[in-house]
């Protein structure tokens, strides 16, 4: 906010801007230097084994981006949905190596480019007459480069679009045509094939290897979720984007790597030992023995390749400095946004400062083995949060793509990246030494800077007011209206005190999807008011709070308040009809009900209310798992207003001593209920006996299958047409509900 | 072809058909979420349209 006025990122990344960001990033440079070594040492048919399993362990993982920026489609990617699955240090540190890893891989790709362009430069005669050393040219032009590609960021977001179009589509063009080129090869010399004759010749154990060695291939599709915020339709654009390039560079890949095998001419050599020979030059040879200017051509690609990735990475480190700013855990300059070029301008110079000073300063090897470990560790946790997050926020939040066969694909990708992460190890001690080292210093960064935090939620609730201590049993009220906030929270209020718990009176402020939350405060006054209305029915006696949560629906709002604040008893309040036939209660409280973690009571307002007293309370039950617990209610409620309990059943053809003897643990819950047994249909005996009452409470009854109930038939038929308060009493402590608490809930 | 080729060959095949095939699953779930939420947003449009008319009609009769 600058002069009052808000400035946003810019909206203008397109599906295909998205897919050629991702394929940028992922044909870095890494490919080219990779491939031949470990055709080296995994074989022919070992390297193309190596890139289908890599390919399919980085889907997995795409599938998780995808499913995360679809629903929280804002810049910072895995570090922001790291950050919402578990907050606090953990999430600062995910932030934290994600930025080093972008900055270091910026480096990376800067020298690269300088390697291969120097290579290039290397074989003309007026270069080789400037008599500069090799070391110097490579250090200067990686520099320049990278000094190219920040003035390139700083110009803006569209305009980085449209370079990196050309780029990408320079390279994959590059790469696609030699890999087309190989098939029309092979049919021209079908006895190419042969090279394929020892698949694996070191064994498939080698093939591991050779899927930890090109992995870096696989990693860059997250820069599109880093551009969530500045794409076009995100919840639809994104996720395919992730899916679409992760497709796209397996195919490519595979096909390079099978035109390198049938190009190279090892002559009486076998084809694996002639690329460990080579090494990174090894794929460069096999393409200029492919086809004429091949040489020529790869190291284009190379060149393209390099500068691609190296765009994205500045793009993305920028990004994600940006998003730890904004959050309030790093200095608030780094997250400003230009108000002309409209970019986050310090935390690009931040970023470009480390790019700039690697690439000059240190070795290069082993600070990229590092960047290795920490992508893996990174996408190790958003596989981790995706599962994290569909489980305890899934109801909440609004998904533009949800992945099949949850959890087991996130779990699959946790497995094998744990795998390959420690196989990086095993190659470079020195690596995790300068991760380790990075992380202490974000440690520290994270100390010093505490206090600067922001509070968490800050536009999602408001406290309105906190009296008293709290207490471990939360009763959560949710009130929507002065009408029945004053009867909900007198309810409310009678089992805290009882039980000796807290009281939270709870109101949540709509807006519709295409309004920011924080415009809902706006609108807040209204429900402020109920909320200090509800708290002036209260005696005082026990504590209580005023939240007022901020959502895009009501039923999302009330499910967030229920888990943010852990609530034990959720009372909500009915009018006694639904505005949609399709709904029992209504389009939120049918899924609340449903949905809630919680125990659940239903207050119905009947025409006794205005008395304010319950001299006599009618408990219809036939048994079952919420008969007992409802019985416990019952007996609270008449112990506090010194009412009279008549428990009631309808026989319905059941042997009515065998009816008492299954009632008795129920009855028996109560001191001094009476047992009523009545005969025929039970919702109008239930209805005959309720007039004679102040108050009717009843349990949820067992549902049918594939019929739509919440409560089942016959409570909610009588909670219907009785003109008594009624309570419908549902609860939550089954193994059933412990086990849909700890697996996950339905996303609607 | 050997035992490896024919291995090597199933993984491969394998690997990237179950890749497009779970491709094909998440397009068809992008497609249906983006179906629900151009529902939600007519609904909401239409219900915004029933109370700007109802306010109208409200206006004109509370003036004749």
């Amino acid at each position: 906010m600058e002069n009052g006025e808000t400035i946003e990122l810019s909206r203008g990344l397109s599906l295909v801007h998205l897919m050629m960001m991702g394929m940028g990033m992922m044909i870095g440079a890494g490919v080219f230097v990779a491939t031949g070594y470990a055709i080296g040492f995994a074989g022919p048919g070992g390297i193309l084994v190596a890139f289908a399993l890599n390919g399919l362990i980085a889907f997995f993982s795409a599938m998780s981006f995808a499913e995360l920026a679809s629903a929280l489609p804002t810049a910072g990617g895995a570090y922001t949905y790291i950050d919402e699955a578990f907050k606090g240090l953990i999430g600062f540190v995910s932030g934290w190596m994600n930025w080093f890893a972008l900055t270091v891989a910026g480096s990376l790709y800067a020298i690269t480019f300088a390697t291969y362009t120097v290579f290039l430069l290397e074989g003309t005669g007026w270069f080789n007459n400037l008599g500069i050393d090799s070391w110097l040219a490579i250090k200067v032009l990686a520099l320049a480069i990278a000094l190219v590609f920040i003035a390139i960021n700083y110009i803006g977001v569209s305009e980085t679009g449209n370079i990196e179009n050309l780029i990408t589509l320079g390279q994959m063009g590059t790469l696609a045509f030699i890999g087309l080129f190989s098939i029309y090869y092979i049919f021209v010399h079908p006895e190419k094939l042969a090279h394929f004759s020892d698949f694996v010749p070191n064994g498939w154990d080698k093939v591991l290897m050779a899927m930890g060695f090109t992995y870096v291939g696989f990693e860059g599709y997250e820069v599109i979720a880093h551009a969530g915020e500045e794409a076009v339709n995100p919840k639809e654009t994104v996720p395919k984007a992730i899916l679409y390039s992760v497709v796209a560079v397996t195919a490519t890949y595979l096909l390079f790597a099978f035109a390198a095998i049938v190009g190279a001419e090892p002559g009486n050599v076998p084809v694996h030992e002639w690329f460990a020979e080579l090494g990174p030059v090894g794929m460069g040879e096999a393409i200029k023995d492919l086809m004429p200017y091949g040489g020529l051509l790869i190291t284009l690609a190379a060149i393209f390749s390099s500068t691609s990735a190296l765009n994205a990475t500045v793009y993305s480190s920028t990004r994600v400095l940006f998003a730890i700013s904004r959050d309030g855990r790093l200095p608030g300059i780094f997250s400003r946004i230009h108000p002309v070029r409209r970019v986050p301008h310090y935390a690009l110079f931040a970023s470009s400062l480390i790019i700039l000073t690697i690439a000059v300063a240190f070795p290069i090897e082993d600070v990229a083995a590092s960047a290795d470990i920490v992508f893996l560790l990174i996408f190790l946790l958003v596989n981790a949060a995706v599962i994290k997050i569909r489980n305890e926020r899934g109801d909440e939040l609004d998904y533009g793509f949800l992945m099949p066969y949850f959890p087991y694909i996130p779990l699959l990708a946790i497995f094998f990246q744990a795998i390959l992460s420690l196989w990086v190890f095993n190659v470079s001690p020195t690596a995790w030494a300068i991760t380790i080292a990075w992380v202490i210093i974000g440690l520290v960064v994270y100390r010093s800077y505490e206090g600067a935090k922001v509070e968490p939620f800050k536009f999602e609730r408001e406290t309105v007011f906190e009296e008293g201590r709290p207490s471990k049993y939360r009763i959560m009220v949710a009130v929507s209206n002065r009408k029945n906030a004053g009867v909900l929270t007198r309810y409310a209020e009678t089992i805290a005190e009882r039980v000796g718990g807290e009281l939270l009176i709870v109101s949540v402020v709509t807006v519709p999807e295409q309004t920011p939350l924080e415009e809902a405060r706006r609108f807040a006054d209204e429900a402020i008011g109920v909320v200090r209305e509800a708290k002036a029915h209260t005696s005082g006696k026990v504590g209580v709070e005023g939240i007022i949560y901020y959502s895009h629906s009501v039923y999302r709002g009330i499910m967030s308040a229920v888990r943010d604040k852990k609530v034990d008893l959720l009372v909500l309040g009915w009018e006694g009809r639904s505005r949609w036939s399709r709904y029992v209660l209504g389009s939120n409280l049918d899924r609340i009900v449903k949905n809630a973690p919680c125990n659940v009571i239903v207050v119905k307002p009947g025409d006794t209310e205005e008395r304010g007293r319950i001299e006599s309370i009618l408990f219809p039950t036939r048994g079952g798992r919420h008969a007992k617990m409802s019985a416990e209610l019952v007996s609270l409620l008449a112990s506090a207003h010194n009412a009279r309990v008549t428990v009631l059943t309808a026989k319905s053809g059941e042997n009515e001593r065998k009816l008492r003897e299954r009632l008795k643990p129920v009855v028996e819950k109560i001191p001094g209920a009476e047992l009523k047994v009545v005969d025929g249909e039970p919702v109008s005996a239930i209805l005959a006996e309720c007039g004679k009452h102040d108050l009717v409470v009843m349990g949820a009854t067992r549902e049918p299958l594939f019929k739509r109930l919440v409560f089942g038939e016959v409570p909610e038929k009588v909670a219907r047409k009785c003109r008594r308060t009624v309570l419908l009493v549902k609860i939550n402590r089954g193994i059933r509900a412990r086990i849909n608490r700890l697996v996950g809930r339905r996303v609607e | 072809m050997n035992i490896d080729q024919i291995l090597g060959a199933t993984i491969v095949f394998g690997a990237y058909g179950f890749m497009l095939y779970l491709l094909h699953v998440s397009n068809r779930t992008i497609a249906e979420m983006k179906r629900l939420r151009v529902e939600r947003r007519r609904r909401y449009a239409k219900k915004r349209i029933g109370h700007v008319l109802e306010v109208q009609r409200d206006t004109r009769h509370r003036r004749r």
